[in-house]
């Protein structure tokens, strides 16, 4: 490993060293403030040497990572999103918590270190390693209040259905490695494949899938949500998401053309599931987590659809929608839940969850309502949001193709999740009910909502200035 | 020009100017949202005296979507009919609204620079936009401060709406896409699209996806079942606007896109949309007939009058898209007229049954005047507005349809049954309530509404010359493409 690539590495590095500060102040003396501002302190340095030496090309980092463009715009996905739940732990544990404060900021860091690893991967080691450096230590976070019954529950769930997963996926590619002989992603699918090779690959997909709870491996989703401590459930929403999304869209460009017609075949089938009946699943719940559960199975169907086209024509098109896309899902769910991680308290038995408890938010906070407002008419496709440029990017390419099946699903699905989301706002708009108690303080990670919210109406509005340069960011075409 | 960009940025600013200043200062937002709206009308009259003009500005250069406006007769026509009526809906609502003041004018503002923006878009991405953002205000108006059942009424008319402009979404799509193939180039923008020549089969699906977005805001039977609920619960400033304006946007769309990009396809489909729209004025006059609801009464006759339109621009013939155009203008005041006399009848006696009404005339004689003449000018009674746009409908589509047409007249008939029924009750026989008449604000903008349909009743050629235009471009248009 030459020095520069050692430089190359270099935001993975100030993260480690990162965990390894805070684990030396947990040690020596525990402050949840100056946990806090370490892991910030961390993720925003990391997120400058990211910015500093973003890449414009390919450059390979030994055997096990590479440094490359797509991979870099995920990554200051993955930092934005840590940043988000590192500013709002500190309002949701409080000042006096039962629980300790730096292993928490410790796991985020550890995960967020999983995925960006899993993003920078170019071998099969490095990508079981990472991904399971990010998905144990969140399942940490996720039952992070021990008194939590259904935390515990869920975080079982998660730890039982994530290790099969991940014994798929090793599966899948001990088929692969046996037919090949190879463990560099890219040597391993570019050689002609049998039938053992395709199940692998298959199987490969199943555990991503499982990741990405896509139908029909989406049932462990809305308990893992509901049970865990909300601000948790946001990392697991966004973070891994993600990171798995990045490595599937690697995976699926890289598959040799006799399998493609399978493959989109397979694939489209998981899209357009996942987007009926996770909209379908939404209608009806109470519990917000429950419907973000299934309202993230739909969305990453819409992402899908994206990793479906991959595979049909015009690559960078196809990159550019999933980025945007995955962007636009990211902040409304970042929005969301750092909403309801204000309204809510760790050491409480229960998150604010149930939606009747909403119920009027609007007028006595006027400010967290409009901001959950936004989102929810991100998430739902409405224009002058992010998420409408996202859903525009998702169909232009839909329609390029003349996917009609794929097509008619997005709308239906999104017809159906207008309703839902809706359903939401109105209750935020509803006459007041009860007294909603917000956490009162945390200015800085109000701000930094207030950045993200600004972000998602700016880049609604102007997509422009995202969307024309995405193609440079990205390094493609 | 960059002046015609400020016809939608104005309201935006007057409505967050009103709802932050109404926090303060009781009352304010009422003169605030007033002056704004007065502003926009000297400024469009200016920008009107300067005859046509257009605005475009680089937006998202990865789809050559440009921020691209455009300002011609038919616009100026629809936009000052927006801002009159906006002034209408404030008016009524001026005492009205006791709950959220600021909040209220901060929708009713953004919800006009909506429709605005819908009026003058020159390319189709905006023209989403604008046709997208004008629902969330009008939809929060009516779950705010609508009637008993706002809820489910605001629902049904956000997810119908929605689910039909998802529909148009893709056909923009495709027609953008259909532009790369052919020219190698995106483009969005309405002119360019007008030069395509296109596969009639993709043509036929691409005015359908068009069409339904446009027939379930005008409304259409069967598409229209969101529109007697949203009417009925929304506030009467939401009514107001409502059937005033919105409902228009649909037949605005079929002026300026459908019937333009299409010509081959609506032709062929105009047999269809033709019956459909036949079908729309008869049910929508029988279903008028037997509401006992003041304000859902008025909802179906809007149903019935927009049929008309659909009638006329389907049987592209000049007369029949004069009757269109002076229909949309009239029809736009005198059902805003009627829903503002129905706020103003149900601010009193707290009820819109009209069997809670009756004998009214005793105690409000100014008021039974006034709605007999709105009622009048409903069912289309000649010197008033409705009856020239009925006149040239039928005339011009009778070349075209003549059966249709003969159907359709039967509406004019049935209209003036509902109409003298809907009077009839609420101001005639037994004394059911006692009602305070008139006072002067009610009476100033009610007689304002009445000078309209008088004037345009008698001057109906002032609306002709400023749309003239763009019909006599549909009319090269259809001539090229007639079979």
């Amino acid at each position: 490993m030459s020095l520069q690539e050692l430089w190359l590495l270099l935001p993975v590095l100030i993260i480690c060293v990162g965990v390894l500060t805070l684990m030396l102040q947990a040690a020596w003396q525990r402050n949840n403030v100056l946990a806090q501002g370490l892991t910030v302190l961390t993720l925003t340095l990391a997120l400058g040497a990211l910015i500093r030496q973003y890449p414009t090309d390919m450059r390979t980092i030994t055997l096990l990572f590479e440094h490359e463009p797509i991979g870099g715009f995920f990554s200051l996905l993955l930092l934005m999103v840590a940043i988000s739940v590192a500013l709002l732990q500190g309002p949701y544990m409080g000042k006096n918590s039962k629980e300790v404060a730096e292993e928490f900021y410790i796991l985020l860091l550890l995960s967020c270190l999983g995925s960006i690893l899993l993003v920078m991967s170019r071998h099969v080691a490095s990508v079981i390693l990472s991904i399971e450096l990010m998905s144990l230590s969140m399942l940490a976070m996720l039952a992070y209040n021990r008194e939590r019954k259904l935390a515990l529950e869920g975080a079982m769930k998660y730890l039982l259905l994530s290790g099969a997963a991940t014994s798929l996926l090793l599966l899948g590619f001990a088929l692969l490695y046996a037919t090949s002989g190879q463990l560099l992603l890219t040597q391993m699918l570019s050689s002609p494949m049998q039938l053992v090779a395709k199940s692998g690959f298959v199987l490969v997909v199943a555990g991503l899938a499982f990741k990405l709870s896509l139908v029909p491996l989406h049932f462990w989703t809305p308990d893992v949500y509901q049970g865990a401590p909300v601000n948790s459930t946001l990392l697991l929403t966004s973070l891994s998401k993600a990171a798995v999304f990045a490595l599937f869209i690697k995976l699926i460009l890289l598959i040799p053309p006799e399998f493609e017609a399978d493959m989109v075949r397979m694939l489209s089938w998981m899209a357009i599931a996942s987007m009926l009946l996770g909209n379908w699943l939404a209608l009806q719940q109470r519990s917000l987590k429950r419907l973000m559960a299934y309202s993230a199975i739909a969305h990453m169907g819409y992402v899908l659809v994206a990793g479906v086209i991959a595979m049909g024509i015009d690559h960078s098109l196809v990159l550019e929608g999933a980025s945007y896309y995955l962007l636009a899902y990211l902040v409304a769910s970042i929005l969301i839940f750092a909403v309801l991680t204000l309204l809510s308290k760790l050491d409480e038995q229960q998150d604010l969850d149930d939606l009747p408890q909403l119920q009027g938010l609007f007028w006595q906070h006027p400010w967290l309502a409009s901001v959950m407002t936004l989102a929810f008419l991100s998430l739902a496709g409405m224009p002058i949001t992010i998420g409408f440029i996202g859903k525009f990017y998702l169909l232009t390419l839909a329609v390029k193709l003349s996917a009609w099946w794929l097509v008619t699903a997005m709308l239906v699905g999104s017809a159906v999740g207008l309703y839902y989301y809706l359903r939401v706002i109105f209750t935020l708009f509803a006459p007041l009910q009860r007294d909603i108690q917000q956490t009162s303080g945390a200015y800085l990670s109000k701000m930094w909502i207030g950045v993200i919210t600004a972000g998602l109406l700016l880049l609604g509005i102007l997509p422009g200035l995202l969307g024309d340069e995405l193609r440079r960011i990205l390094a493609i075409g | 020009m960059v002046a015609l960009s400020w016809l939608i940025w104005l309201p935006l600013l007057c409505g967050a100017l009103a709802w932050t200043v109404e926090k303060r200062f009781q009352g304010a937002g009422n003169w605030i949202t007033l002056s704004g709206l007065i502003g926009m009308l000297l400024l469009v009259l200016y920008l009107g005296s300067l005859g046509e003009s257009t605005l475009s500005w680089d937006w998202f250069a990865r789809f050559n979507i440009h921020f691209a406006l455009w300002f011609d007769g038919l616009a100026l026509l629809m936009v000052v009919l927006t801002i009159g009526l906006a002034i209408l809906a404030l008016a009524v609502s001026w005492r009205d609204i006791t709950l959220h003041q600021g909040f209220f004018h901060f929708n009713l503002m953004f919800s006009i620079a909506g429709i605005i923006g819908v009026f003058l878009a020159a390319d189709l991405f905006l023209f989403f936009l604008f046709w997208e953002v004008m629902l969330l205000p009008m939809t929060a108006l009516i779950l705010i401060w609508g009637n008993e059942n706002r809820r489910y009424a605001a629902i049904k008319f956000f997810i119908f709406t929605q689910a039909s402009s998802l529909l148009m979404l893709v056909a923009i799509i495709a027609l953008a896409l259909e532009h790369q193939t052919q020219t190698g180039q995106l483009s969005f923008s309405l002119s360019a699209l007008a030069n395509l020549s296109l596969d009639s089969v993709l043509e036929w699906w691409l005015m359908l996806g068009f069409f339904i977005a446009f027939a379930v805001k005008l409304p259409m039977v069967p598409l229209h079942s969101w529109l007697p609920d949203a009417h009925t619960q929304a506030p009467t400033a939401g009514s107001v606007l409502l059937a005033g304006i919105l409902l228009k946007t649909g037949a605005y769309g079929l002026i300026r896109i459908v019937l333009p990009l299409f010509p081959d396809a609506s032709m062929q489909f105009a047999p269809i949309a033709v019956t459909l729209g036949v079908l729309s004025i008869i049910y929508g006059a029988l279903m008028a007939y037997s509401q006992t609801d003041f304000k859902r009464l008025v909802a179906y006759s809007s149903i019935s009058h927009m049929g008309f339109v659909l009638l006329a621009l389907f049987s592209w013939r000049e007369v029949a898209f004069q009757g269109a155009i002076l229909t949309i203008v009239a029809h736009g005041i005198s059902s805003a007229a009627l829903f503002s006399m129905a706020g103003i009848i149900q601010h009193r006696i707290h009820s819109r049954e009209l069997g809670d009404m009756g004998g009214m005339w005793a105690n409000a004689p100014k008021m039974a005047t006034v709605t007999l003449i709105f009622v009048m000018a409903g069912i289309g009674m000649p010197g008033l507005a409705n009856f020239n746009g009925e006149l040239l409908t039928l005339l011009g589509s009778y070349q075209t349809f003549p059966t249709h047409t003969i159907v359709a007249a039967l509406g004019i008939i049935w209209s003036a049954v509902y109409g003298l029924h809907l009077f009839q009750r609420a101001f005639q026989g037994p004394m059911n309530t006692d009602i305070s008449d008139l006072h002067g604000r009610e009476v100033v903008y009610t007689s304002l509404l009445i000078l309209a349909l008088f004037y345009f009743g008698l001057q109906p050629h002032i609306l002709l010359e400023l749309s003239a235009d763009t019909l006599n471009n549909l009319l090269e248009i259809a001539k090229e493409h007639r079979p």
